[in-house]
């Protein structure tokens, strides 16, 4: 693999409180390259966090400090809100859980995906409105004509997300940061929309951070997963490894989950042990 | 777990504060208290509202010891003694029958407290249970009572004050019902609108499962809820019912002449504005003081009490 | 020898909503049995009326055609305090189905008050017990507390009254993986202690499996066909659509046979 995508080293977020800060990440290192990269995490792990941090879009309050964060060589610390506003969208872009907040709720859908292209690519409107029409077929919208006509709420909630899709990929981005992209979705429909997900990224080349706190669904459609716990990364290991997982909190997480191939009379609880807090952590099987 | 670490956090004390830190309280009635005491450090950090907390705490203490704090008799007339300007022997003047404007407005504080808590005792029960129970029980119920309030929201609130006093007569009693009579509207509709999300929520829900009558969610469980917007918006009307009370006094429909009330002294020291500027400026000053203390307490109650308007 | 009775039955239930000229069938035309002490299951997509099935059968909707039986008696459309006492339910969401301003031991004791049932304070702490919180949780208000928390504190409310079934409406849904775990522990462990019948919603198969041991799969208001837990765990349907639910259950993406590079 070539140079990676995204290279942070040693990331910290930290919220000022009135009396006294929180650490809501605490010195994460990691690598994207052009790959599915899961990121799981029960809620308050620091995830969604992370992923906002890559685009500087973290809220108010909070202070991110960093040996280094890199995006295809251009330090994301150092950049200016104006550099940031041609990285995001143009070179990362992102999508979130719910559609129905992400879409304008005034604006046909058509023209907002023609909008998201033309803001990155110099092109005549009747250019742009083939290309967002092309965008609709290949999330696999049957209608497109019709589809582009509607407006956001006149979709169902997988078409919305699918819609989502089509207008983040259409600036063709290096790198999507997907925060819980499936979660507001039933299962069959989450299933189609991960298809189609998975399908555009892997055909362009796209790096894809997946945040999610959904192991068996990482774990299925990512190569690599980086399960976090309180701020840090407990465990970086290839998906099709992760039966092997060394660190106590992932495994307690994989044997939490009723499963449907083994029946069991009761689940195991994780019994969250305080010296995880700053104890070993594990790459690729072995202590990091 | 971060409740603990915050609280082992701070350093340990004695008697009433650990007592008020204790992670578990112990009685349903330290459970109450403990969250009184996180409430009232919350205001505390307020310097608007606690500005206007202890406003409203001094015109309360010298309404309540006026006999003792004024230094003239409010009704005896000095005509030697009259149109004074503020000096040692009449801190703020005196008025045009030569009585004594700081004794008077001493006086005329227990005039417009007694006018604005009365009124909001008997607005906020009022306004709550009509509110709720045409919120909560809706159908019909909830069509005849809030048509009734939209006739009464369909007047300026002054204007209906003068047509109840002029019917009633002029008189603080018959003003205080005249003004109750125009302010409970507001409160209705606030607390029907309140009711309306939260009859929708699942703690209801559950409470109607357990076999709960109307009238027991109504009064357990929708009015606590309630409360705290309707604590705000009361106090925030304080303002508006002090103005009310004057505006109703300086039309000589309130409080009639020898009486000291802020409203009909501003009414009397109007021909004197131009001459003996401190009669109608003094009481103007209580007027504009007692109202803007309401205002700025009730904001920072909104704060403490509901979270959602922060 | 006379068929097991079951305890709770549907027959040819219909709910719908909406204005008169436009109803809107959610529910159409559903029947189906629990026997006593078992646990049944409503699997489904969102909006395919598993969740207005419960409701009506709780007694919140009671705008419902067909008949739903207790026992062999029809419940009446308004349901008595009788039935309160025997049938209650779980809410899906911990941060909602707890009044913001109550303390743990009010919103324990107030249903022993509306029955007139004895010994409050004891049954409180019994029922705190029972759901795995210790007494420091009896004077706490929700607030305090986390989701997982909340949500025995939702179940205690349920069982403090000993009903004998309990209507769970994706009980675990909002919560973590890990707390879920615990939940579905203490309603399985609940469950064999108190001899209860459960009656569960869930979108999720694997949780249905592990609580249940026969659902119904539910597709646009209809139980288009009722498997065994076993049957779900071995992929044993008849229908399409539950095939097709249970293979997007088990993987998350369809791969095409990808080209060996």
């Amino acid at each position: 693999m070539d140079e990676p995508l995204i290279d942070v080293k040693d990331l910290k977020i930290r919220f000022r409180g009135a009396k006294r800060d929180f650490d809501a990440v605490r010195g994460i290192s990691f690598t994207i390259g052009r790959e599915k990269v899961g990121i799981v995490g029960e809620s308050g792990s620091g995830k969604s966090l992370t992923g906002r941090s890559l685009l500087k879009l973290t809220p108010k309050g909070a202070h991110i400090s960093a040996t280094h964060m890199r995006f295809k060589g251009t330090d994301l610390l150092a950049a200016s809100e104006r550099d940031m506003r041609k990285i995001r969208g143009n070179h990362i872009s992102m999508i979130l859980q719910d559609p129905k907040y992400s879409l304008n709720p005034l604006m046909r859908i058509g023209n907002q995906i023609v909008e998201a292209y033309r803001l990155h690519h110099k092109a005549p409107p009747a250019e742009a409105k083939a290309k967002a029409l092309a965008m609709l077929e290949a999330v696999q919208i049957r209608d497109p004509e019709r589809v582009f006509k509607l407006f956001p709420h006149e979709v169902s909630g997988g078409m919305g997300q699918r819609v989502m899709i089509a207008m983040m990929l259409i600036p063709e981005p290096d790198l999507i940061i997907a925060d819980e992209p499936t979660s507001a979705l039933d299962v069959t429909v989450r299933r189609q929309v991960l298809t189609i997900l998975d399908e555009l990224v892997t055909r362009r080349g796209t790096g894809l951070m997946f945040i999610s706190h959904d192991l068996n669904l990482v774990a299925s459609f990512c190569d690599r997963v980086l399960v976090m716990y309180a701020g840090r990364i407990m465990e970086d290991i290839p998906a099709n490894q992760l039966h092997n997982a060394r660190h106590p909190y992932t495994q307690s997480l994989l044997e939490s989950l009723p499963r449907l191939d083994a029946a069991v009379d009761e689940l195991k609880v994780p019994v969250r042990d305080p010296e995880w807090l700053d104890g070993p952590v594990y790459r690729n099987g072995v202590l990091a | 777990m971060t409740d603990k670490a915050l609280i082992s956090a701070s350093p340990p004390r004695s008697g009433y504060s650990a007592w008020l830190r204790a992670p578990v309280p112990s009685s349903p009635f330290h459970a109450r208290m403990q969250q009184l005491w996180l409430q009232w450090r919350q205001l505390r950090s307020n310097a608007s509202a606690l500005f206007g907390l202890i406003v409203i705490v001094i015109i309360l203490v010298a309404a309540l010891f006026a006999p003792v704090l004024a230094t003239h008799d409010i009704f005896e007339q000095n005509l030697a003694a009259r149109l004074l300007a503020p000096s040692g022997q009449h801190w703020l003047g005196t008025d045009e029958l030569g009585r004594d404007v700081y004794s008077r407005l001493l006086f005329g504080a227990r005039i417009t407290l007694y006018i604005a808590l009365l009124t909001t005792v008997i607005v906020a029960p009022i306004g709550l249970i009509v509110g709720t129970t045409a919120g909560y029980l809706g159908g019909w119920v909830d069509t005849v009572l809030m048509r009734i309030v939209d006739v009464f929201l369909a007047f300026p609130n002054l204007i209906l004050a003068l047509a109840f006093v002029a019917a009633l007569g002029p008189g603080i009693e018959n003003a205080i019902i005249a003004i109750s009579l125009a302010s409970w509207p507001p409160i209705a509709r606030l607390a029907r609108a309140e009711t309306l999300t939260i009859r929708k929520s699942d703690y209801i829900a559950a409470m109607r499962l357990q076999g709960a009558s109307s009238l027991r969610i109504i009064f357990g469980h929708i009015m606590p809820m309630c409360i705290p917007s309707v604590v705000v918006r009361v106090t925030l009307n304080m303002a508006a019912i002090i103005l009310t009370a004057a505006g109703l006094g300086f039309l000589g429909l309130g409080a009639q002449p020898p009486s000291p009330e802020w409203g009909t002294m501003l009414s009397s020291g109007r021909e004197f504005v131009m001459t003996s500027w401190w009669i109608a400026a003094i009481p103007g000053c209580a007027i504009l003081l007692t109202s803007l203390a309401f205002n700025l307490l009730g904001d920072g109650l909104r704060d403490v009490l509901d979270p959602r308007h922060g | 020898m006379t068929p097991k009775r079951p305890l709770i039955e549907a027959v040819g239930l219909s709910i719908s909503f909406g204005p008169l000229h436009a109803r809107n069938r959610v529910v159409d035309d559903v029947s189906f049995r629990i026997d006593k002490g078992e646990a049944y299951g409503l699997i489904g997509e969102s909006g395919c009326g598993k969740s207005t099935i419960l409701r009506a059968l709780s007694g919140l909707n009671s705008d419902y055609e067909g008949a739903l039986t207790l026992n062999n008696q029809e419940l009446p459309k308004k349901r008595g305090k009788e039935f309160f006492r025997r049938a209650q339910m779980v809410f899906q969401d911990p941060y909602g189905s707890l009044h913001p301003r109550k303390i743990v031991e009010k919103v324990l004791t107030e249903p022993l008050a509306i029955h007139g049932i004895d010994r409050a304070s004891e049954r409180v702490a019994e029922t705190l017990d029972a759901v795995g919180l210790g007494p420091s949780f009896r004077y706490r208000y929700p607030h305090e507390l986390s989701g997982g928390q909340r949500q025995r504190v939702a179940i205690a409310r349920a069982l403090i009254t000993e009903p004998e079934i309990l209507l769970l409406d994706e009980p675990t849904s909002a919560l973590d993986v890990s707390v879920q775990a615990e939940i579905l522990n203490l309603l399985k462990r609940l469950r064999v202690e108190r001899n209860l019948t459960y009656l569960m919603v869930s979108h999720d198969l694997a949780v249905i499996a592990h609580i249940c041991e026969r659902a119904g799969m539910m597709y646009k208001g209809r139980i288009i066909e009722e498997l065994t837990s076993q049957q779900i765990r071995q992929s044993q349907a008849k229908e399409d659509y539950t095939r097709d639910f249970l293979t997007a259950s088990v993987e998350a993406v369809a791969r095409r046979d990808e080209v060996v590079g």
